[in-house]
């Protein structure tokens, strides 16, 4: 049975769901169980490309086989996610491998900084501020995700809207109520400005 | 060509996007444009209950026809999202009873999110008042932010939204003491249990 949330601790899982195909067929199976030759379809890739994906996808745990449907008389195995949504929260980092965390934080905050500074937010060194709120977002989303590990066996009917709202404010009574984030938080203040 | 916020202010535009069918068709179309024969296949459903969906998605803004493709020779259009993210704002919405189905659907929203928060183990008082605020919270931004939003070329997921979302709040809380009262006054009406 689907669960809501499922937590991914092992780096080798965790680098199997970062992958961009594969990230697109998990987006899709959010929408629907499907097919091969329907992800396929959907995503312009050929059968054996996506089966290939899916079956690594299957060996980490991440999707499995939920149904069959007919497509011209031809049976066909039908896929589904194992949880709503996935919990990245790696034990430690591999050290022998370029991939880290803590790089992929970087590369996820890079827009939101690009967007802060098209919106008219200033500062001096991007870099520094590609940094501090990498590290920012990266503890935050541990706390988020202590949060739900907690509750997993509770929770039900998550949708992402609803999701992703329960992060925030979840972000936002750990930077009000916990000295640990106050620090960071007025230390990132402190380097965007706003451009008036 | 998509850009990545649109504001939709018009209720009736909104009771459109929020409905079950044609959200999940708004998600399929964040991955890929896709014509209505891969969306009614990804679906499960017929072409034609799909043709009126989209339709109707269109006349509201937020799809539009982005190209044409032939499958087995016969041109299909293809649709894709007008915007990555439709923030729906209600701000301007007077209590007449034509609009009030949004505020209380936004309403459910933030008492589901309420139940949530409990099952995490957050305590609160008083859940309809907060309820109430916590919808207000995440209908308004201030109308500067969503003119820069709207403004912003990139494109953006959930996720950045969200991210900024926060980031717009703690940083304009600090030159607006009403909004950091308003933010301490949602969290401080949640206890955690430990």
């Amino acid at each position: 049975m689907r669960k809501e949330v499922k937590i991914i601790r092992d780096m080798k899982s965790i680098k199997v769901c970062v992958e961009e195909t594969r990230s697109k067929i998990l987006s899709l199976l959010m929408v629907k169980d499907m097919s091969i030759s329907q992800l396929a379809k959907a995503l312009d890739r050929d059968q054996s490309t996506i089966y290939r994906h899916l079956k690594k996808l299957q060996d980490a745990g991440y999707v499995e086989i939920c149904g069959e449907r007919k497509e011209h008389h031809i049976p066909e195995k039908l896929y589904g996610r194992t949880a709503s949504f996935f919990l990245l929260s790696p034990s430690d980092d591999d050290p022998n491998d370029g991939f880290t965390m803590e790089k992929w934080q970087k590369k996820h905050t890079e827009k939101v900084v690009r967007i802060l500074k098209n919106i008219g937010y200033e500062f001096d060194d991007p870099e520094l501020v590609l940094d501090e709120l990498a590290s920012f977002f990266g503890s935050l989303s541990e706390r988020a995700n202590e949060k739900f590990e907690a509750a997993q066996h509770k929770i039900e009917g998550l949708d992402p809207v609803t999701y992703f709202r329960l992060r925030l404010i979840i972000f936002l009574d750990a930077i009000m109520n916990d000295d640990e984030f106050e620090e960071d938080y007025e230390r990132i203040v402190e380097l965007l400005k706003e451009d008036n | 060509m998509r850009k990545g916020v649109k504001i939709i202010r018009d209720p009736e535009a909104i009771k459109v996007g929020i409905g079950k069918t044609k959200s999940r068709l708004l998600s399929l179309l964040k991955e890929k444009d896709m014509s209505i024969l891969e969306l009614s296949d990804a679906l499960g459903k017929d072409r034609s209950t799909v043709y009126r969906h989209i339709h109707r998605l269109e006349d509201a803004g937020f799809v539009e026809i982005v190209g044409e493709r032939k499958d087995v020779h016969v041109p299909e259009k293809v649709y894709g999202r007008t915007a990555d993210i439709f923030l729906m704002t209600t701000d301007n919405v007077d209590d007449n009873v034509n609009e009030s189905s949004i505020i209380e659907w936004e309403l459910g929203d933030a008492k589901k999110l309420l139940k949530r928060m409990d099952e995490m183990g957050y305590k609160h008082s008083n859940s309809e008042d907060l309820a109430a605020r916590i919808s207000e919270f995440f209908s308004n931004f201030s109308e500067e932010s969503k003119q820069h939003f709207e403004h912003s070329s990139q494109e953006m997921g959930l996720l950045e939204y969200f991210k900024l979302k926060l980031l717009m709040l703690l940083l304009e809380s600090k030159n607006h003491p009403e909004l950091e009262e308003y933010s301490k006054k949602i969290v401080s009406d949640f206890k955690s249990k430990g």
